[in-house]
């Protein structure tokens, strides 16, 4: 009997430390938010995906919403992203390669990991892994692993001393690398020459302000279900495509915390369409098909298997 | 005198004579050569298996002429010839360090991922690729940058 208290004991005392190794886990996730958003550096960093592979300089000066950052492209198209506190502005001498820029912007490493990370816990698991060395820096992975096999994993390396990302995969629910970032050199401290700080090239686009300007209303006149847990409407609205002012579509986000996905639903034109899954660049996926009169695209940064699977399950009605 | 050289060869010559021809011998230095002139020519009438050519003589004196040589080697010599095998060498070696650096890319802190991960993803590249310019991934990116979404959700 004295054995059988001794082992529960025991195994009370594990799951206690567990908790409490998987809470500090958070907090160090969460610190490296802070750094990875706000940390004055000045570095240069490798982005792989599928087919491809660029190499970027970042510079960062200030703190808080004074942050000013700057990244410049070193191969492929010339551009410039300039990031004022929340505002995003690119920068490129032609067109061609503004629209590249545009693209660029999309992820500004190394800050992927949303600014509040408390909603993440309920779809994703933190763990602990080895010890590395980046840019020759020493550093810590962590995975936030997906409690399905729907959703990416990711893997951060974080420096020892500030937590800041030094490499970053986003990895399949087969354990493929379908994205990476990495320092290959990074210095902290602000730049000491200021002009690096600012753009170069003449043509410039907004890419995003964190006060958007996107007509609110939460009030869905549809329901869905069927998504994956952990999954919740941030925002709904009705609104014209880019490109295409005249065509209003409803468009639904909901996030997990980690990831969006946008739901579209419009009245169904013409022949239903085909149901459909594409990747762009292995990391963001997008689907289509039709429930009733309605036809429904998905835009998400799921796996494919992820992605057809959510559109298989979901359920789009009118109350 | 080469006579009684000859004859001391021979055995010819009486004790007395034979020791007054040794210190001779030892002292004259042609006399010296003779005797062993004497015995090669002897040795060659005699078709003798210990015929030998005497060249102690001949190699010491050339060496002693021979200057000491205190420069020191040339490691490297002229490179023309060696240019093309170089430059394989070098290819090779940057080849090695791509293929390297493609497997150090794709290196991941936990072990039983490794071999997942030295295959390039396949689900990619098996499936459509979408649009970047498609209206729908456009405006799906425009909100997914929004990070004030994020925070309003979980706040």
């Amino acid at each position: 009997m004295k054995r059988v208290y001794f082992l529960s004991g025991c195994m009370l005392l594990a799951a206690a430390m567990a908790a409490r190794a998987a809470d500090d886990d958070w907090g160090v996730l969460k610190k490296s938010v802070a750094s990875a958003r706000q940390l004055p550096l000045s570095g240069t960093y490798l982005h792989q995906m599928s087919g491809l592979l660029e190499t970027f300089r970042l510079y960062r000066a200030g703190d808080g919403d004074g942050v000013l950052e700057r990244r410049e492209s070193l191969d492929g198209p010339p551009r410039e992203i300039v990031r004022t506190g929340g505002d995003v502005v690119g920068y490129a001498p032609d067109t061609k390669s503004l629209a590249a820029a545009r693209l660029s912007a999309m992820r500004l490493f190394p800050a992927l990991l949303p600014d509040e990370i408390d909603g993440i816990a309920q779809s994703y698991a933190v763990r602990r892994l080895t010890g590395d060395r980046i840019a020759q820096k020493d550093c810590q992975w962590f995975e936030l692993k997906p409690r399905d096999t729907l959703r990416y994993g990711v893997r951060l390396c974080l420096e020892n001393a500030t937590q800041l990302p030094l490499k970053i995969m986003t990895v399949s629910p087969k354990s493929d690398v379908v994205e990476q970032y990495m320092f290959t050199d990074v210095e902290f401290g602000a730049p000491r020459n200021r002009a690096v700080l600012k753009p170069h090239y003449r043509l410039s686009y907004p890419m995003r302000t964190l006060a958007t300007q996107v007509p609110e209303s939460t009030a869905a006149d549809i329901e869905v279900s069927g998504l994956p847990t952990g999954f919740r409407l941030v925002r709904a609205m009705k609104r014209s495509l880019p490109g295409q002012a005249d065509k209003q579509v409803r468009q639904l986000i909901f996030s997990d915390g980690l990831v969006m996905l946008s739901l579209f639903v419009e009245p169904m034109m013409g022949d239903p369409r085909t149901p459909r899954v594409s990747s762009l660049h292995g990391v963001i996926s997008t689907a289509s098909g039709h429930q009733g009169d309605m036809q429904f695209t998905l835009v998400g940064d799921l796996p494919e298997q992820g992605m057809s699977a959510v559109a298989r399950s979901l359920k789009i009605s009118r109350p | 005198m080469k006579e009684t050289v000859s004859a001391l060869m021979d055995g010819e010559l009486e004790p007395a004579s034979a020791r007054k021809a040794v210190t001779a011998l030892h002292s004259d230095e042609s006399l010296n050569d003779s005797w062993n002139t004497y015995h090669l020519i002897g040795d060659a009438l005699r078709a003798s298996a210990d015929l030998k050519v005497d060249v102690r003589r001949g190699v010491a004196a050339r060496l002693a002429e021979e200057p000491t040589v205190l420069a020191p080697r040339r490691w490297l010599r002229p490179v023309r010839p060696r240019t093309v095998g170089a430059a394989a060498i070098a290819a090779s070696v940057s080849l090695a360090a791509v293929v390297a650096w493609q497997q150090l890319s794709f290196t991941t802190p936990s072990a039983n991922l490794v071999a997942a991960n030295q295959a390039v993803p396949v689900q990619v590249q098996t499936g459509a690729v979408a649009d970047p310019v498609d209206p729908y991934v456009q405006a799906h990116q425009e909100m997914a940058a929004d990070q004030s979404l994020m925070a309003v959700s979980y706040r």
